[in-house]
Formats: structure tokens, sequence, C-alpha cells
């Protein structure tokens, strides 16, 4: 069997495995392992809506984490405030972050650093009024007993229910997100990133689309965010704050840039080195900076990207043998 | 990478199956405390306390071994929910005992809530959880936020004789509960608040502040947190304004803080706590000895909070003989035991939170035994058996919603 092969079949393998892990969580372990693999889902998410911006379109967002929360207060304060039916708070939770991503978006007229720097000042915005704004947001306390989401009568009874809500959502938003950054849109994003001047040269409208790009990211995000309060049920500041951007950065450059999966990889493991290897390696902040440095060092596009490297090299070497042997043989004849 | 992925396959089934391979007959107590992160030094005096307590007493409780898992919370609720999580399935604590950061109390709580785990919620100290969102299976034995704050408003205006006072709060919950339960109780009784300059946790300059201070006004009250106690501090001093205004400190200099500190701090009202390091009772004088002997410090209030929880959590599965495993019995118990511990009496009210005495307590140097010349809060006045809601009835009290702004 060719190398090449048996990469594909490790990596279908991977893939099957990864989705019998995923159906079985709930019933295989307990609910510490359900929580846990509800919350890398959703952070995967947020993560891919990071990753939209970074590496398809060449902005490094520092403020996805104030879509996710502002989504993820909407949401609490609609359901535990104003008693509002789920469908309606989970949309206005979705669309609030979307409008907060039109009012941030006018970062996209900046470019590089100083990107980095509006949208982190935007970012800690949020952050400032979830922290100051205790009669609003109710400050460091949060908002608590946030109720499962309901239709009519049907109702989400259990975490492991929960569990499979949240399954079902991610999926279907991670197949729209392929779906955007495989369109026509999504591969002039691409060009952006690779030559804003040639892009503008062959006629697109380069902010604009970087704006939508911005506004689909905070939407993204904004999923993220409305599921989030609803399976950990309780939002407090620390879902608007920095760290949530920063690691929803580095998840995809761990997992593999510009990859859907490489996005949920990188959640696997900051999530789960923090909360599982914390429990019998009290250095486990060592294994996160040692697992980041090698990642960067040796493999800059990410674990997945050791995977495709090889893949393609091995590919490669295939068709050289192929075409190796065919020179063979047509010099026999 | 493979060797990584490999042992994050093994903890995860290790943590499926091997949950059972912890001794059988063992009381398993489940603390959470951040154990990295901006706060693990304070983590780590909570946890040293906790520990320093059973070791005392030969980590044995009602007749049986008593066993203690230690979580990293990291000072962050998702964290915390899973750390909870984790100490109730996989570990199978008997009871959780933590969180230490204001916004995990409402997270593990509510895992205490969905699993019936009983939590005994230490130091955590937003006043909601005692009033307003209260959980079955909670329990306090630290404080309130604003517990303190209460006796504070009125020792400012009986005792300090003032009437024009300037509060600096920092700006969230804790800092919140605390500036306006002080100011509260010293408004009824006539006191005049001239300004409550609201400090944001991003802070890194206070001179901004301080110079908005109203002329006119006698005393400067804050209530400020972590590394902002020495950025008030140097600017209060280097500015000039301890020869403005008198500086009487609701929530300025705990013991953490005063290791930083030098002799211009001496004299200063710095806290108004549960507990202060120079109560003169036997019980504290045995803590204080037994802590620096084991540790080489003096104790903060984290660590004298969870060594007398501990004490608490003793006492209750003694009077049960040990039988941790019937949850209502234990939580019974904890609320029928009453206890003195370093910091004096200690009982619950009936909203499950401590009525114990608040300590108003003055800087001094100390010429320690062992540690030699120190900086050490000394109390100067005492109020016993505080409750959270002071001389108001609870109902009034819960009527009136929390304390924000």
């Amino acid at each position: 069997m060719s190398m090449a092969r048996a990469l594909r079949m490790f990596g279908t393998i991977a893939l099957v495995l990864a989705g019998v892990i995923l159906l079985i969580t709930p019933y295989a372990g307990n609910p510490f392992w359900t929580g846990l693999m509800a919350q890398i889902l959703i952070f995967g998410l947020l993560a891919l809506s990071v990753d939209l911006l970074m590496r398809h379109t060449g902005l490094f967002p520092m403020c996805n984490g104030a879509f996710f929360a502002v989504a993820a207060y909407t949401v609490a304060m609609l359901e535990v405030n104003y008693g509002v039916a789920s469908p309606f708070a989970a949309l206005a939770g979705i669309a609030s972050a979307g409008v907060t991503g039109m009012v941030f978006g006018v970062s996209v007229r900046a470019s590089g650093v100083y990107f980095i720097l509006v949208t982190l000042a935007l970012g800690q915005l949020v952050w400032g009024v979830s922290v100051q704004w205790t009669w609003l947001t109710g400050g460091d306390n949060g908002i608590t007993n946030v109720p499962y989401p309901s239709l009519g009568d049907m109702r989400i009874g259990s975490l492991t229910q929960m569990y499979y809500f949240v399954a079902f959502v991610v999926i279907f938003f991670t197949l729209l997100y392929r779906q955007v950054i495989r369109s026509p849109f999504g591969l002039s994003l691409n060009g952006i990133r690779d030559s804003e001047s040639r892009m503008t040269a062959l006629g697109f409208n380069v902010t604009v689309r970087k704006y939508v790009a911005f506004v689909i990211s905070s939407l993204f995000a904004g999923v993220a965010g409305v599921l989030y309060a609803y399976t950990v049920q309780f939002v407090s500041p620390a879902a608007s704050s920095l760290l949530i951007s920063v690691e929803a950065a580095l998840m995809p450059i761990l997992g593999g840039p510009g990859t859907v999966f490489g996005a949920f990889i990188g959640a696997v493991i900051i999530i789960g080195i923090r909360n599982v290897v914390s429990g019998f390696l009290s250095g486990w902040p060592i294994v996160m900076g040692l697992v980041f440095i090698i990642v960067v060092l040796f493999a800059p596009k990410g674990i997945l990207g050791i995977f495709n490297d090889l893949l393609r090299r091995s590919d490669r070497r295939d068709q050289a043998a192929d075409a190796a042997r065919k020179d063979v043989r047509e010099a026999e004849q | 990478m493979t060797g990584c992925k490999a042992c994050m396959a093994a903890a995860f089934v290790a943590g499926v199956f091997g949950a059972s391979a912890v001794s059988a007959d063992a009381i398993r107590i489940g603390v959470m405390l951040p154990m990295t992160g901006g706060l693990a030094q304070s983590g780590l005096d909570a946890r040293n306390g906790f520990e320093l307590y059973w070791n005392q007493v030969g980590n044995e409780a009602g007749g049986r071994e008593v066993e203690i898992i230690v979580a990293d919370t990291v000072c962050n609720p998702d964290n915390a929910i899973n750390a909870a999580r984790r100490l109730a399935f996989n570990d199978e604590v008997d009871f959780l005992v933590g969180p230490l950061c204001g916004h995990e109390g409402p997270a593990v709580a509510q895992v205490s809530g969905e699993t019936g785990v009983p939590l005994l919620l230490v130091p955590a100290a937003a006043d909601s959880q005692t009033k307003w969102d209260r959980i079955p299976t909670v329990i306090r034995t630290g404080f309130s936020s604003s517990q303190d704050a209460h006796p504070f408003g009125e020792y400012l205006y009986n005792e300090l004789g003032l009437r024009n006072v300037t509060f600096l709060g920092q700006d969230y919950s804790y800092g919140q509960e605390k500036t306006l339960g002080a100011v509260a109780t010293f408004e009824a009784l006539g006191g005049t608040v001239d300004e409550i300059l609201w400090a944001p946790l991003s802070t890194t300059d206070y001179a901004p502040f301080l110079a908005s201070i109203p002329q006119g006004t006698e005393a400067v009250v804050p209530v400020v947190v972590g590394v902002h106690r020495n950025r008030f501090i140097e600017t209060w001093f280097d500015f000039g304004y301890d020869r403005q205004f008198d500086l009487i400190g609701l929530n300025l200099l705990q013991a953490d803080a005063l290791v930083d500190m030098d002799d211009r701090v001496v004299g200063l009202i710095s806290v108004a706590q549960n507990y202060s390091q120079g109560i003169d009772t036997p019980e504290n004088q045995a803590f204080m000895d037994a802590y620096v002997e084991a540790y080489g410090m003096i104790p903060s209030y984290f660590a004298e909070m969870m060594f007398s929880t501990a004490m608490w959590a003793h006492e209750a599965i003694d009077s049960i003989d040990g039988n941790v495993e019937d949850r209502d019995v234990f939580l019974q118990a904890v609320r029928d035991t009453e206890i003195v511990g370093p910091r004096g009496p200690l009982r619950l009210d009936d909203y499950d939170n401590p009525i114990q005495t608040t300590y108003i307590s003055r800087v001094e140097r100390v010429d320690h035994p062992t540690l030699g010349s120190v900086l050490m809060n000394v109390p100067v006045a005492s109020f016993p058996d505080v409750s959270q809601f002071w001389t108001w009835t609870p109902e009034e009290f819960l009527e009136r919603g929390p304390y924000t702004r």
C-alpha cells in the first residue's frame, strides 16, 4: 500500500472515530465529558468565525469574543428577564451580534497592526460594559438560570439533549461556513488576503467585501454565543474577556488555519489541556505553552497542516514513481 | 504531537473508566481554587489554610479518612463548571468547597444544584448567592460582599465622627456591593457622600481619580482590590493626598498587600473584614502560630476562611458519624453546627450565610517572634454577630434588591 493511501485511510478512520465520539459521548462518559464536548464544539465554531477573517481574509480580529458575549448576554437577558420564547431570543442574540458586527465593521478601514488594535479596543468596550453596568448585565455575578431552549411544548430537558442540539447546530453552521469559503465571495476574500491592490485593479470593491466578511464573522460568533448561553446556562464577563478572543484565534492556528476541522482540533487541544490535563498535572500551563511553541516552530500550518503536507508529498512521490514506471515502459517498447 | 494525542486519549479513557479507582471508605472533598493565573497566590493561601486544618486533625472526620482533591479553576467560570463536574462525576466527591473568584460562584453553585452535590461556598462573596439566587444545596461559610460594609458605614459616622465622605469603589460587582453597602448605612445615619468615584478594573493610574476628590470632603474611603491596592497607595502618597484628606480603608490593605508596603501606611485604617490577623484569642493565636510555622508567612483571610470551613465541615461530619453520603443529613448537620474559629464564633442564618464578627483593622508594625518586624492588621473595633442583612429584616433587604449602579 502506498504511503498516500495509508494516509488517506488514517484520515478516514480519524474522521469516523471523531464522528463516533461525537455521537456516543453522552452515553460513554458522564456529564463532565458531555459538557466538555459541548464547549469544544461551541468554541470550535467561534474559532471558525475568527478563521474566516484571519486565514481567509488576512485580518486578525481581537473582538470576536465581544460578538460572542453580546449574543450570549442578549439571549440570557431575554430569556431570564423577559421570558421571550427561545426561537426569538436566539434570533435576537444572533442579530445583536450582527448589528455589533456592522458597527465594529468600520475597523476594516484599518489594516495590519492597526486593525488588531482597533478591534482590541472595540472588544474591550463590550467587556467594560459587561463588568461595570451591573444594573444591566449583573456585572461579575452574571446572569444565572438561563433555561434550556424550548419550542412551544417541546423543551430540551437535559444536558444530553442539549449536547445533541449543540452538535446539530454546530455541524449545520460548519457546513454553511464551508459553503461560504468555497463560494466566489469566499475565494475573492482569499484574493484580498494575497493582494489587495490586484483585487482592486480587477474591479472588486475590497473594502465592502472585507466589511461583509467581518459581519458574517460576527454572525457566526453570535451563533456560538447563543449556544454558549443555553449550554452553560450562565453568562458572565468571562464571555467577553480578551482571553476568549485570543484563544479563538489560537485554535485554528494550532489545528490548521484555513481548514474546517483545524478549528475544532485546536479547540480539543486548548480546552482539553485546560480541563483534563489540569486534573492530574498542576503544571498544565507549561504543557499548553510547549504545545504552542512546538506547533509554531515545527508546524506553522497547524496539526492538520502536517497531515496535508505529508499527503501532498507522498502523492507527488507516487506521481513521480508512476511517471518513472511509464518512462521505463516506454523505453522498453 | 502524537504523544500528546495519546496522553489525551489516555486521560479520556482514565476519566471514563477510572472513576472507581479512588478508595472506597474515604470521605472525598473536592476543592475548587485558582491554582494558576493572576489569583494563584490567593488560591494557594486558601489551599494551605484548608490543608493545615486537616493535617492538624490527622485527615480524619467521623471515624473516616478524609481525602482532598484540588481542581484548578483559573478564576474562569467556564473552567469552574468543568472542574465542578469533574469532581462530582469522575472523582465522585462527597461535597465541594470553593470557589475563590466571585464570578465562579454562580457557575459552581449551578453544578451543585443540578447534581445535588453539596457546596460549601467560600471565599466567593457575591451577595446574590445567599439572597436572591439561593440554591438549596449551597451553604456559604465565607462572607457576603456587603456584610462587613454595613457596620463600617456606621463606624465612619459614629466612631470616627465623619459627616462628609468620598468613596472610591472598584467598578465591578464586589466593589459595588461593598462600597454601596457602606454608603447605605452611612447615609441612613445622616452622613453625606460627596462623591462616589468608580475606578474600572482596567485602571492603571489613580491620579485622575484622586484629582477629582471634591475639596471639603473629610475622608476618602477606598474599596480597591488586587494590584489596584498598590497602585492606589503609591499615587495617594506620591501626590501628597495624605496631607489633605483622611484615608479610611474599607477594602484597602489586607495581609497580602501589606507585604509590599512601607511605614507610611502604619496607623491607617486598612480593612473591614470578617478576619484580622491581630485578633487576640487563643484560637487565632494557635492558628497564626501553626500557619507561620508551616508556611513561613502570615495567613491571608483566604487562608483563615478555608481553615475554619474545614473545621466547620469536620465538626458537622463528626456529628453525623461520617454519614456524608446522605446529602440532606450532611447539609442539615452543617446548618446545625456552630464553631469558634480563628475569626471568632460562626453560625448560619436562615439564608445559609454565616453570622460572624466584623473587624475593623489598623496597620501596625509588630515584632513577630519568627518573622521579625512585620506590618500586620490589628483590630481597632469589632461588631459581633453581624448578619448579611445587618439591622434590616431579610424581607426588607430582599425587597430592596441588590447593590448595583
